[in-house]
């Protein structure tokens, strides 16, 4: 009976595909929403469970956990370089500068010190993390995409090509290439904190200046005032860290207030997160006021930030789930409808069968086996469809 | 073969009763069931073959007492041991040409295609001069062919029985003509029962016994009141 079932199967098999195709869609929606929001949630607990406290500027801190966790959009104000001292100072643990919102041919940019990479226990696949000005090192992803290989290099993006008085875009040498690690990390690149000010223009690297001409030189000194001085266009400015310029590279201003987007901090205890907390969000306008360091800041636990987003998108889900529902039981009642249809129209078959010899019963055995594989084939194609939208989805957004 | 005794038989709706006293067929005869149309043939073969059960009195096919048995039984016994012929042919769309012959074994649990089975079903498809046509479907087939078809699918299981009912009537005289020589080929080497309800009576000297229902059963309709047994 099932040979039979498959062939009749097969020779309508316009009318199976048709079956099959609305199958697999109703059940499609629930198992491809359920999926996916199991893994939203996997992998968003998972990034912000192991980040146990963000240090930014006073804000939406939606947008700062999405920034500083998943580099994602971008902060309402940066902090600065005073900050990640003064935390450092009172804070038992580990504090990392994050610094975001450079781009490199559309992929993240981050500027970080090296206890990132031991914190995240990112390791690089070849090459080495970066060492000097001018190095990054690439996520798996990021490397992929654009092709990058230890020893190559790629150009930071330039923020407006009309603007001439903005900083030109630098030139990263990638010095290595990090394992894959299915998070966020996978899809940027790393660079130093100092690189990532050098993009800035807050640091710099020129040829050497001339007041006077001489020979083979032009004047390069505009004007000197005071403390300051101007240069003219002819300066040559270096848009690539090499060993042989290096060390014509220099910061100008107060490098405490440097920028850094956020800051992660890994408290030694439990004790010590609450502290940080309260020192961060308790503290009064004046308090703030008197240790300067702090004032402006807000301190966050990313898991209760995510646990936010995700009540927010569950609810989003429970409708969603409920338009799946109702699609599956309309196309449950117009499969009823088609089989029942179908049962009538063989009938005739049916009797055939049966004065032959076959019982009434494995007629109607048959007519199960058929309505089992339409649906087997579609639940299959409807799981198999679900894994790889939302593998698709955990790769877009998140890998 | 088949041995037919008392037989009464009436639908639930009561609109068609039949009844035969006594009626043999002897095993290898051709048997040719005749008679007007409502005349109870269809009904009584139906009976021999257990499809429908008779109100009282005895059927015995090949020593089995089908008027008696379980349902399950007369299955069996129909798949194992009656060939059918229909008159619309009854093959089914979806099978080709050979699945469609070997349907008995895809319908009995027990029946298995062994080769023997296919040297059958080859040395038959050539006998009908269909062996080019295995994997045809019914809808790629004359009237001509579904018929021989369905004679291969009557005699592939090798059955002591073999049941027409009116295999001639869609078919042309030529086609008729032919379908007839066939059966009586394979008859020649097979040596079945053969039964054949027909209206068409220019194929009577291919028939060792011509049985006019007429003369062997009463029959009576709502139109047709007072019948009795002959």
């Amino acid at each position: 009976m099932f040979k039979l079932a498959l062939l009749h199967l097969k020779y309508n098999r316009i009318l199976s595909a048709i079956l099959i195709v609305c199958l697999t869609i109703a059940l499609f929606l629930p198992m491809v929403t359920r999926l996916s929001s199991s893994m939203l949630h996997e992998e968003m607990t998972a990034r912000s469970d192991t980040t146990p406290l963000l240090i930014g500027s006073k804000g939406s801190p939606f947008l700062l956990t999405l920034n500083s966790i998943y580099f994602k959009t971008e902060v309402d104000a940066p902090i600065n370089r005073g900050t990640l001292d003064a935390y450092r100072k009172r804070c038992e643990g580990l504090v990392i500068p994050i610094y975001t919102g450079h781009r490199a041919k559309k992929y993240p940019v981050v500027g970080t010190s090296h206890d990132y990479f031991t914190y995240r226990g990112l390791e690089p696949a070849e090459g080495a993390l970066p060492g000097m000005l001018g190095e990054a090192v690439a996520g798996s992803g990021a490397a992929r995409q654009l092709r990058l290989k230890t020893g190559g290099s790629v150009i930071t993006d330039c923020d407006n090509i009309y603007d001439i008085s903005a900083e030109y875009p630098l030139l990263l040498r990638i010095t290595g290439i990090l394992k894959p690690t299915g998070s966020p990390d996978d899809n940027v690149l790393f660079v130093d904190v100092k690189t990532a000010w050098i993009m800035d223009g807050i640091g710099h690297g020129h040829e050497d200046a001339v007041a006077a001409p001489e020979a083979g030189h032009d004047e390069s000194i505009l004007f000197i005032e005071a403390s300051e001085v101007k240069y003219n266009s002819r300066l040559k400015k270096y848009n690539e860290v090499t060993r042989q310029n290096i060390d014509s590279f220099h910061f100008h201003g107060d490098a405490s207030d440097f920028p850094l987007t956020a800051l992660i901090v890994v408290p030694a205890s439990h004790k010590e997160k609450v502290l940080v907390m309260a020192d961060t969000n308790l503290s009064t306008d004046q308090e703030a006021a008197e240790t300067e360091s702090l004032a402006g800041l807000q301190a966050i636990a990313p898991t209760d930030i995510i646990s936010e987003i995700l009540a927010l998108i569950f609810d989003v889900k429970k409708i969603l789930d409920s338009f799946s529902g109702l699609v599956l039981v309309s196309t449950g009642a117009f499969l009823f409808l088609v089989l029942s249809l179908l049962f009538r129209l063989r009938r005739d078959e049916m009797e055939i069968i049966y004065r032959i010899g076959g019982s009434r019963h494995a007629m109607k055995m048959m007519l199960g086996i058929e309505t089992a594989i339409l649906l087997g084939v579609s639940f299959v194609a409807a799981s198999v469809l679900s894994v790889i939208v939302t593998a698709l989805a955990r790769t877009y957004y998140f890998a | 073969m088949i041995q037919i005794r008392n037989l009464d038989f009436a639908y639930p709706d009561a609109r068609f009763r039949l009844r035969v006293k006594e009626l043999d067929f002897t095993e290898g005869g051709r048997y040719c069931l005749t008679g007007p149309s409502g005349s109870g043939k269809t009904t009584l073969v139906n009976i021999i073959a257990g499809i429908l059960k008779p109100t009282s009195g005895s059927v015995m096919v090949a020593g089995q007492e089908i008027s008696r048995s379980r349902d399950k039984l007369n299955r069996e016994f129909r798949l194992n041991k009656i060939g059918f012929i229909f008159q619309n042919f009854e093959l089914l769309d979806y099978l080709n040409v050979e699945q469609n012959i070997l349907l008995p074994f895809s319908i009995g649990r027990k029946m298995r295609v062994t080769p023997a089975v296919r040297e059958r079903l080859d040395a038959s498809l050539e006998q009908m001069g269909m062996a080019d046509k295995k994997r045809a479907h019914p809808r790629q087939l004359s009237q001509g062919e579904k018929q021989r078809v369905a004679i291969c699918r009557a005699v592939v299981n090798e059955p002591g029985l073999i049941i027409a009912d009116e295999p001639t009537a869609n078919l042309d005289e030529r086609n008729a003509a032919r379908v007839i020589d066939l059966i009586a080929g394979l008859l020649d080497r097979k040596k079945a029962t053969f039964l054949m309800v027909t209206h068409d009576r220019s194929f009577d000297d291919f028939f060792d016994t011509i049985v006019s229902m007429n003369s062997v059963a009463s029959h009576r309709t709502p139109e047709s009141e007072g019948g009795g047994v002959v």
